[in-house]
C-alpha cells in the first residue's frame, strides 16, 4: 500500500506563491520589490496596534465573557433589552471589517443571536466621530432624521435576518 | 445621495468572503442583499421627512 501524500494547505500554498512572485520580481525589478517591501512595512506598523487591541478583545471576551453571560445579554432569550445592547454597541463599535468580523463570529460562537449582530452591523452607519462633520455638510435635521432612521431600520433588518438565518 | 451614501455605508459585496468566513455564508448574503433595498427605502423615507417637516 502507498503511503497517503499529506495535502499541502492553500494557505501555506498562497504564501509560497508570494513569496516566489517576490523572489523573481526581485531578480528583475529590485527596485520594485524594495518600494513594496517599505510599503509593507508601513502598512505594518500601522496594522500591528489594531491587530493588538483585537487579539486584546478575544482574549478579554475568553476569559471574561461565558456563553451564558452572552446568550443572557444578546442571545436568543435577550428580549428588548438585547436589542437596545445592539443598537448602542453598533453605534458605539468602530474599526474595520476584518477586525469587526473576527469578534462578532467570537460572540456568534458563544451564542450571540444572528438578528443582533445584524442590527450591531447596521447601526455602525451611525458614526458619532463623523456627526460633527455630517451636520456641517448636511445640516443638523437632516443627520438626525437619517440617523434616526438607520436606528429603526437596524432593527427591522435583524428581524428579517432572523426569518432567512437559522440559528 | 442618500441611497449612494446608504449603500456605500451597509452593502460590502469585497467583503462578503470575509463575512462568511465568521458569520456565514447565508447571514453575509442575506444582510447584503436586505441591505441594498434598505438603503433605498431609507433613502426615500428621509427624503420624504426631509420634505413634510422643512
Amino acid at each position: 500500500m502507498k503511503p497517503e501524500k499529506k495535502k499541502m494547505s492553500p494557505r501555506l500554498k498562497f504564501l509560497i506563491s508570494v513569496l516566489v512572485f517576490y523572489g523573481v520580481t526581485a531578480f528583475f525589478c529590485p527596485d520594485t520589490v524594495r518600494d513594496a517591501l517599505a510599503g509593507f512595512g508601513g502598512m505594518l506598523t500601522k496594522v500591528i496596534p489594531i491587530l493588538g487591541m483585537v487579539f486584546g478583545f478575544l482574549f478579554l471576551v475568553n476569559l471574561f465573557v461565558n456563553p451564558g453571560w452572552i446568550r443572557q445579554h444578546i442571545g436568543a432569550e435577550s428580549g428588548a433589552k438585547g436589542w437596545l445592547y445592539a443598537v448602542i454597541s453598533g453605534i458605539l463599535i468602530s474599526g474595520p471589517p476584518y477586525i469587526i468580523y473576527p469578534m462578532l463570529g467570537k460572540l456568534k460562537q458563544h451564542g450571540a443571536r444572528n438578528g443582533l449582530l445584524a442590527a450591531m452591523l447596521y447601526n455602525r452607519n451611525v458614526k458619532p466621530q463623523f456627526l460633527p462633520a455630517m451636520v456641517y455638510y448636511f445640516g443638523l435635521r437632516y443627520t438626525l432624521i437619517l440617523s434616526i432612521y438607520i436606528i429603526l431600520f437596524s432593527l427591522l433588518n435583524g428581524k428579517i435576518l432572523e426569518r432567512f438565518v437559522r440559528e | 445621495m442618500d441611497s449612494f451614501h446608504m449603500i456605500w455605508t451597509t452593502v460590502g459585496l469585497v467583503m462578503i468572503p470575509l463575512e462568511s468566513t465568521f458569520l456565514g455564508r447565508r447571514f453575509a448574503v442575506a444582510r447584503n442583499v436586505l441591505n441594498f433595498f434598505f438603503a433605498i427605502v431609507v433613502a426615500a423615507a428621509t427624503v420624504y421627512t426631509m420634505e413634510i417637516t422643512g
